[in-house]
C-alpha cells in the first residue's frame, strides 16, 4: 500500500513534466504567437519583432521552455505575457479558490441529487418511477450546460426584473451573498453530473443486487433496507467514488462555461483568455494545477477504495 | 489509474432473467418489449438519422445557398417556415436538418477515432505487452489527466491552421474531431485495455496458443470478436457525448465554418432567446433528442450485450 | 476674460460649410438641433480678412465657438451650464450629483499606458486621465479641458496655453514641462514600439515640443498638418505625470497613482474588473464647455465589471444592474419595449464592413470591378441588415465635416450587375491565362477565391453571404475561412512574401462604429499606401506590379495633399475627388453596405451622457468621458 502510494506521487512530476512539454508545443506551434495577441488588431501589427523581443519570444522554443521549466523548479511561475504582465503566481491566486469552490459546491450538489435517485431507480428498477427518474437524469446530460445556464440568466429578468447576477464578492467578504451567487453555476454544472451520479448508482447497485452475497444477507432475513444500506449500496460506492473523482475532471473543464456566463473571475476564464492569446505561462500553469488537483482526487480516491472494499489491495 | 486486484465476481445474470446474447437468437420485438427505452432510442436516432440525410427532401433550402436569405428575418414558426427564420432570414427547419448532418457527423467521426481507434490501441498494447503496452498506458494516463474542455480548447487553437481538409471532412471539422477524440481515446482505450487482458487470459486463447495459431490470428479472430460488444456499447455512449463537447466549443470558441447544432445553440439564438425563442429551442430540442436517444440506446445495449460493464461505463 | 474668448472672436470669420455639416444628412436625424447650431452663423464668412494662421484653426477648431454664442441653440450647453449654476441647490429635474455609474468590459485590460493601444482600458485612459481638449465629432466642436486656449501661430507652430491649478491624483502640480512630455512621448514610443493604435508615420510631423514658459507649450512642426487638433484629445495625448513615466522607461503601462490628473483616480483593478472613484482634488473648469461642469464630474464613482458573455451584461441592463450595454442590434431592440429601467437611443452607425483585395492578386481593375457588381446589395440589406442598412463611402458617413458622397451618389458605384461582373471577371481571367506560369501564384484566385475573416457570428455571417453572392455571380467557387482575432491578424499582416494567404479579407462587422474626426487616420488609413493599403492589402509603393504602383502613388499623394490643407472647403474637394476615385477603381478594399443606425442601450437613469459620441469617442468598456452626464435616481 504504502509503496504503491510512494510509486504514484513519484510519477505525478513526471507526468505533469511530459504534460507541460506536450503543451508548450501545441501552444508554439499555432500560427503566430502572443506577441500577436499582445498587439491584437490590424493596426497593431506593426514592429512585432520589438514586441517579441520584449516578451521573449524571439528565443528559440526549447530556450523558452527550459527557461520557463528551470524557473518552474525555483518556484517561479513567471510572468504573463499580456501586458501588464502580472506574475501568473498572482493570477492563479486571486482566481483559484473561486474555481475550487463551485467545484466542491458542484459535487456536492450533484451527490444530494444524484445518489438517491440512482438508488430509488435500483431498488424499483423497471417500475414507472425508475423510467421517469432515469428519463429525468438523461434529460439532464442532453441539454448543454451553457443552455441552462443561458435560461437561468434571461428568464429570471423577463418575469421578475430580477437577475441572479450580482457583483462577484469572495467568500471571505461575506460568505451568504458569495453563496448566494455561486450556487447558480455550481446547480447548473451539478444538474448535469448529477445525472452521470445518478446513472452510475444505479447501474452499479443493480450489479450488486444480483451478487451471491446479497441473496446470502436476505436469506439470513435482513431487513431489505439493511440489505440495500449496508450491502449493495457500500460495495456499489466504488463505482460511484470512481465517477465522482473523474468528474472533477469535467466539472472544471464545465466552469469554463459556468464561469463566463456567471461572470466569475476564476480559473477556467483565465484559461480561455490565455489560450486564446497563446499566453503560455499562464496556460502551463491553469492545466498542469488542474492535472495535478485531478491526479491527487484520483490517487485519494483509489486509496479509499481500501476502506470501502477491503478485497482491494495494492 | 485503478486496478481491481479479485476480478470482481460475476453475477449469475441468466438467474434473473438477463440473456446472454450468445445463447439466444436475437430476437428485436422482443428485445423491444424487454428494453422499451432501448426501443424509444432506437426509433429517435432512426428519425433524426433520416431527417439528416434526407434534408434535401424535406421542403428545406441548403442554409448554404443564397436563396436561403428569405428576407423574413426572426420570423415565427409557420407553415412556410416550420421552425421560424433565424436573424439572417434563413429557414430554421432547414439549418436544423442540415445542421444534423455536421453535429451526427463529428459524432461518428469522432468514435471512430476515439473509440475504435483506442481499441485498436488497446488491442495492440494488450497483446504485445512489455514496452509497447506500459508506453501506451502512461500516454494515456496523462491524456486522461488533461482537463478535457481545456485540452481541446487548446488543440483547437494550436491545430486550426494545419489540417488538412480531409475529404468529406472539412479542416474546421476536423480539429474539432481530433480535440474531442484525444479526449475520448485514453479513456476507452483504458477500459478497452483491461478487457483485453481478461481475455487474453481466457482459456480459449490458450487453446488457440496451443494449436499454433500466430499472434496476429488470435488477436483478429478470436479476441476481437469478443470484445466487439463492448465497443459496440462504449460507441453509443460516446457519440451523444462526443456532440455535447463539440457544442460547448462552438459556444467557448465560436464555432468557425462548422454550421451544426452547436454552432446554432451558441450564437444569435443566445441573443435573440427572448425575441425568438424558436432559434433557439428546435436545434436544442434536436440536439437534446439525439443525445438523449445515444443515451437510453446505449444503457439498453450495454444491459444486453454486457451486463458486467454496469458500474464501469 | 478668458483667453477662448479671443479665439472666438478671431475665429467670427472663419469657413463653416453648411454644405460639410449636412452631408451624408442622415446624421440631421440624430443630432440634428446640435448640427443645425453649428452651421448658424457661416453667412457672414469673411475669409478673405482671416490671416492663413487663423483660418488654419478655425478649420479645426470648427463649429466649437460659434455654437458658444448660439444661445438658443447649443441646448446641452446651456443646460450644462444652468446645471452647473443650480447644483447647490439640486432642483428636482435637475443634474444630480453623486452615484455608481456601472459598465461592463468583456476582458481584463492589457495594460494602461493611454499611448499604447490596448484593449479593456477605456475607462482608464478616459477618466483617469485628463486632455487638452474634448473633441465632439457629431457637434464638430471642442470643449478646452486641461488647455485654456490655443494659437495656431504659424502653419507649423502651435501654442498651448494652459489651465492653472491642475494637480495630479498624488498632489504633484501639473505642469508645462509635463504637457510638452505627454506630446512629445507618443511619436517616440510609436517609433521604438511600432505597435501602437497610430502608426508613427502620423506624428512624423512633430519636430521639437517645449514649455515655453509655466502656462504655455510651443509645438514645432516640420510641416504643416490640417489635423493636429484632433488627435490632441484622443487618448495617446492624455497628459502623464513625466516623473512617473520616466521611472518606468517612458512607459505608463503599470499604473501608478499619480501618472494621471483626470476626474476619477483608479481604486481597484482586479480580476473583477476596476473602480474608479471621484478625485477630490480635481481642478474646476470655470465657464464650462459643453461636456464638463465646473465643479467636476456628476457622478461620484464608476464601477466596470469584467463580463466575458454579451447575453450576462444584456440581462444585467434589462435588470437595472447596468446603466450602458453598447451596440444593439436592431432586431434586439423590440425586447426592450417594456422595460422601463432601459432606454434605447439609435443615432447614425458609421461601423464598416469589407472585403480587403491582395493587391498582388486582384492587381487587375476588372477583377476588383467584377467583385464590387457581383455583390448583392439588395438581399443583403434585407437580410445580415434586417431592412437597415446603407451604403458606406471611403470615409464613413459620420464625418460629416468631410463627406459630401450622398447615398444617391454612392447608389451609382453600389449596382449589383451580375452579368456585367461575370464578363469583366472572366475577360481578367482570361488575360491571366495568357500570363503563363510565372505569374501563377498572383492568378490563382480565377480558380477558387479565399474569404478570410475571424470566428465571429456577425463577420461569418457577412462572409457567408459574400461568398455565396460572388460565387453565384462570377461562376468561380468563393469559399470561406475563419481562425481566431490573433491568427486572423497574423494573416492579414503577414508580409513574408508579396501575396497573401488570404485572397480576400473580411474585417468589420458593420454595426456600430465611429470615427475620431480625422479622415486621414481613421477610414482612409484603409486605402493609404503608407496605412492599411501596405500592411494588410498590398496596395503600396513596393509593389511588384506597375499597376498597382500607379494607383498607390495617386491615392499616396492625395492622402499626402489634404494632410497638409487648412483650407476646409479645399481639403474637402481633395478628399471627394480621392473618395471617387476608389469607387472608381475599387481600390484597396470592397466596402459592403453597413447598419444605417446604431442602437444603444443604456439604462434609464442616465442623462446627459452624449448619445451622438457614444461611438464616435470610443468609449470602450461603455464609459464616455462626459462629465456632465449624472444620474436620476442620485
Amino acid at each position: 500500500m504504502r509503496n504503491y502510494i510512494i510509486r504514484r506521487l513519484v510519477a505525478m512530476p513526471l507526468m505533469l513534466l511530459v504534460m507541460s512539454f506536450v503543451l508548450f508545443l501545441l501552444l508554439w506551434i499555432k500560427p503566430g504567437d502572443a506577441a500577436f495577441a499582445v498587439v491584437a488588431g490590424i493596426e497593431e501589427a506593426r514592429n512585432l519583432d520589438v514586441w517579441r523581443e520584449e516578451l521573449g519570444l524571439d528565443r528559440p522554443w526549447y530556450v523558452q521552455y527550459f527557461d520557463w521549466l528551470g524557473n518552474v523548479f525555483q518556484g517561479d511561475l513567471g510572468d504573463s505575457l499580456r501586458p501588464p504582465r502580472n506574475p501568473v503566481a498572482d493570477k492563479v491566486q486571486e482566481r483559484i479558490g473561486n474555481t475550487i469552490e463551485i467545484g466542491l459546491l458542484t459535487i456536492a450538489i450533484s451527490a444530494i441529487i444524484g445518489l438517491p435517485i440512482g438508488i430509488i431507480s435500483a431498488i424499483r428498477r423497471n417500475t414507472l418511477s425508475d423510467y421517469t427518474l432515469r428519463t429525468a437524469t438523461i434529460v439532464g446530460i442532453s441539454v448543454p450546460n451553457f443552455w441552462t445556464g443561458t435560461l437561468i440568466i434571461i428568464f429570471p429578468v423577463i418575469w421578475w426584473g430580477w437577475n441572479p447576477i450580482q457583483p462577484y464578492t469572495s467568500f471571505t467578504e461575506d460568505p451568504l451573498t458569495n453563496l448566494s451567487i455561486v450556487i447558480f453555476p455550481a446547480a447548473i454544472l451539478a444538474y448535469g453530473s448529477a445525472a452521470y451520479t445518478a446513472r452510475i448508482v444505479r447501474s452499479s447497485m443493480l450489479e450488486v443486487f444480483f451478487s451471491d452475497y446479497v441473496r446470502t444477507a436476505r436469506a439470513k432475513g435482513l431487513r431489505e433496507r439493511v440489505v440495500v444500506m449496508r450491502h449493495v449500496f457500500r460495495t456499489s460506492l466504488i463505482p460511484v467514488l470512481t465517477v465522482i473523482g473523474l468528474q472533477l475532471g469535467a466539472i472544471l473543464g464545465g466552469a469554463v462555461v459556468a464561469e463566463s456566463i456567471f461572470a466569475i473571475p476564476g480559473m477556467g476564464l483565465l484559461m480561455l483568455e490565455s489560450v486564446q492569446t497563446e499566453d503560455y505561462p499562464v496556460v502551463l500553469t491553469v492545466v498542469l494545477l488542474f492535472a495535478l488537483m485531478f491526479m491527487i482526487i484520483t490517487l485519494a480516491v483509489d486509496v479509499l477504495y481500501t476502506t470501502v472494499d477491503p478485497r482491494i489491495r495494492y | 489509474m485503478t486496478e481491481r486486484s479479485p476480478a470482481a465476481p460475476l453475477p449469475d445474470l441468466q438467474d434473473q432473467g438477463y440473456a446472454m446474447p450468445e445463447q439466444e437468437r436475437f430476437n428485436p420485438f422482443r428485445w423491444a418489449l424487454r428494453e422499451p427505452m432501448g426501443a424509444l432510442g432506437v426509433v429517435l436516432i432512426v428519425l433524426v438519422v433520416f431527417g439528416s440525410f434526407g434534408a434535401p427532401i424535406l421542403k428545406t433550402t441548403n442554409p448554404r445557398s443564397l436563396a436561403a436569405y428569405s428576407g423574413d428575418n426572426l420570423a415565427g414558426p409557420s407553415s412556410e417556415h416550420f421552425f421560424g427564420t433565424d436573424r439572417d432570414g434563413k429557414d430554421v427547419w432547414s439549418s436544423v436538418l442540415y445542421g444534423g448532418r455536421i453535429s451526427l457527423k463529428i459524432g461518428i467521426a469522432t468514435v471512430i477515432v476515439g473509440t475504435i481507434g483506442g481499441t485498436m490501441l488497446a488491442l495492440i498494447a494488450g497483446f504485445l505487452g512489455g514496452v509497447v503496452d506500459f508506453v501506451f498506458s502512461r500516454i494515456a494516463d496523462i491524456l486522461i489527466a488533461f482537463p478535457a474542455i481545456l485540452f481541446a480548447l487548446t488543440l483547437r487553437t494550436a491545430l486550426g491552421e494545419d489540417l488538412p481538409d480531409l475529404p468529406g471532412l472539412p479542416r474546421a471539422e476536423f480539429v474539432v474531431v481530433l480535440a474531442i477524440s484525444l479526449i475520448f481515446l485514453p479513456a476507452a482505450f483504458r477500459i478497452m485495455r483491461g478487457t483485453v487482458l481478461e481475455q487474453r487470459a481466457a482459456q480459449y486463447v490458450e487453446s488457440a496458443t496451443v494449436v499454433g495459431a500466430s499472434q496476429l490470428r488470435i488477436m483478429l479472430r478470436h479476441i476481437l470478436p469478443n470484445i466487439t460488444g463492448l465497443m459496440i456499447v462504449l460507441t453509443s455512449i460516446s457519440l451523444p457525448a462526443a456532440i455535447l463537447t463539440e457544442s460547448t466549443l462552438a459556444f467557448l470558441l465560436g464555432a468557425g465554418d462548422t454550421p451544426s447544432w452547436g454552432a446554432e445553440l451558441s450564437g444569435d439564438s443566445r441573443t435573440f432567446f427572448v425575441r425568438a425563442p424558436w432559434i433557439a429551442i428546435f436545434p436544442g430540442a434536436a440536439l437534446a433528442v439525439t443525445v438523449f436517444a445515444f443515451n437510453i440506446f446505449g444503457d439498453s445495449l450495454r444491459d444486453t450485450l454486457d451486463p458486467r460493464l454496469r458500474g464501469r461505463i | 476674460m478668458r483667453e477662448r474668448e479671443n479665439y472666438w472672436l478671431r475665429l467670427r470669420g472663419r469657413k463653416v460649410s453648411r454644405r460639410g455639416f449636412l452631408a451624408g444628412s442622415g446624421v440631421a436625424a440624430a443630432g440634428s438641433a446640435a448640427i443645425l447650431a453649428g452651421c448658424g452663423d457661416d453667412d457672414d464668412d469673411d475669409d478673405s480678412a482671416a490671416p492663413a494662421a487663423t483660418q488654419a484653426a478655425a478649420t479645426q477648431a470648427a463649429a466649437q465657438e460659434a455654437e458658444a454664442t448660439e444661445a438658443a441653440a447649443a441646448e446641452a450647453e446651456a443646460e450644462a451650464t444652468q446645471a452647473a449654476a443650480a447644483a447647490a441647490e439640486e432642483p428636482a429635474g435637475g443634474p444630480r450629483r453623486g452615484g455608481t455609474y456601472r459598465a461592463w468590459k468583456t476582458q481584463e485590460d492589457q495594460g494602461l499606458d493611454p499611448a499604447i493601444y490596448h484593449s479593456g482600458n477605456g475607462e482608464v485612459t478616459q477618466q483617469v486621465y485628463n486632455h487638452l481638449l474634448d473633441f465632439q465629432v457629431s457637434k464638430g466642436i471642442f470643449s478646452l479641458d486641461a488647455a485654456v486656449g490655443y494659437e495656431q501661430v504659424d502653419s507649423t507652430t502651435l501654442v498651448w496655453n494652459l489651465r492653472e491649478g491642475m494637480q495630479f491624483h498624488n498632489g504633484e502640480p501639473v505642469t508645462s514641462e509635463d504637457v510638452a512630455y505627454t506630446i512629445a512621448r507618443p511619436p517616440v514610443l510609436y517609433a521604438e514600439l511600432g505597435s501602437t493604435h497610430q502608426p508613427a508615420s502620423n506624428f512624423r510631423y512633430l519636430d521639437l515640443i517645449e514649455a515655453i514658459d509655466d502656462t504655455h507649450v510651443q509645438e514645432n512642426w516640420e510641416e504643416p498638418r490640417a489635423d493636429a487638433l484632433i488627435p490632441r484629445s484622443r487618448q495617446y495625448f492624455a497628459i502623464v505625470n513625466k516623473k512617473l513615466v520616466e521611472a518606468q522607461d517612458g512607459k505608463a503601462q503599470e499604473h501608478v497613482t499619480g501618472m494621471g490628473a483626470g476626474p476619477y483616480i483608479l481604486s481597484e483593478r482586479n480580476a473583477e474588473g476596476t473602480h474608479l472613484t471621484r478625485n477630490p482634488n480635481y481642478y474646476s473648469h470655470p465657464n464650462p464647455d459643453d461636456g464638463f461642469v465646473e465643479d467636476g464630474p456628476y457622478i461620484d464613482e464608476i464601477d466596470v465589471r469584467i463580463i466575458p458573455d454579451p447575453v450576462t451584461a444584456k440581462a444585467l441592463l434589462q435588470s437595472g444592474d447596468l446603466d450602458a450595454y453598447g451596440s444593439l442590434d436592431s432586431l434586439e431592440v423590440e425586447e426592450f419595449d417594456d422595460i422601463e429601467e432601459v432606454s434605447i437611443e439609435g443615432a447614425p452607425a458609421g461601423g464598416w464592413s469589407v472585403l480587403g483585395f491582395d493587391g498582388g492578386k486582384f492587381r487587375d481593375p476588372r477583377a476588383r470591378e467584377a467583385i464590387r457588381k457581383a455583390f448583392n446589395y439588395a438581399a443583403f440589406i434585407a437580410s445580415v441588415r434586417a431592412g437597415d442598412g446603407r451604403f458606406q463611402a471611403p470615409l464613413t458617413v459620420t464625418n460629416t465635416r468631410f463627406q459630401t458622397l450622398t447615398q444617391e451618389d454612392l447608389a451609382t458605384w453600389y449596382v449589383y450587375d451580375p452579368k456585367d461582373a461575370r464578363a469583366l471577371w472572366e475577360a481578367a481571367a482570361a488575360d491571366a491565362d495568357t500570363r503563363g506560369s510565372a505569374d501563377e501564384k498572383y492568378d490563382k484566385i480565377y480558380e477558387s477565391v479565399e474569404i478570410h475573416t475571424i470566428t465571429n457570428p456577425t463577420m461569418q455571417t457577412i462572409s457567408d453571404f459574400a461568398a455565396l453572392s460572388l460565387s453565384e455571380a462570377l461562376g468561380t467557387e468563393f469559399f470561406v475561412t475563419s481562425a481566431d482575432g490573433t491568427t486572423w491578424v497574423n494573416a492579414a499582416t503577414d508580409r513574408t512574401d508579396d501575396v497573401k494567404s488570404w485572397d480576400l479579407l473580411q474585417s468589420g462587422t458593420g454595426i456600430g462604429g465611429g470615427t475620431d474626426g480625422t479622415p486621414g487616420t481613421n477610414y482612409l488609413s484603409w486605402f493609404d499606401p503608407l496605412q492599411y493599403a501596405l500592411n494588410a492589402f498590398n496596395f503600396h509603393y513596393e509593389t511588384p506590379h506597375p499597376e498597382v504602383l500607379e494607383g498607390a502613388t495617386i491615392v499616396g499623394d492625395m492622402m499626402a495633399a489634404q494632410n497638409v490643407e487648412f483650407d476646409h472647403e479645399a481639403r474637402v474637394q481633395i478628399i471627394t475627388d480621392l473618395q471617387r476615385w476608389i469607387l472608381d477603381n475599387t481600390w484597396s478594399i470592397f466596402i459592403m453596405p453597413m447598419a444605417a443606425t446604431a442602437f444603444l442601450g443604456v439604462s434609464s437613469r442616465l442623462r446627459d451622457y452624449g448619445k451622438d459620441d457614444w461611438f464616435n469617442s470610443y468609449s470602450w468598456n461603455n464609459v464616455h468621458r462626459r462629465e456632465s452626464a449624472w444620474l436620476d435616481d442620485a
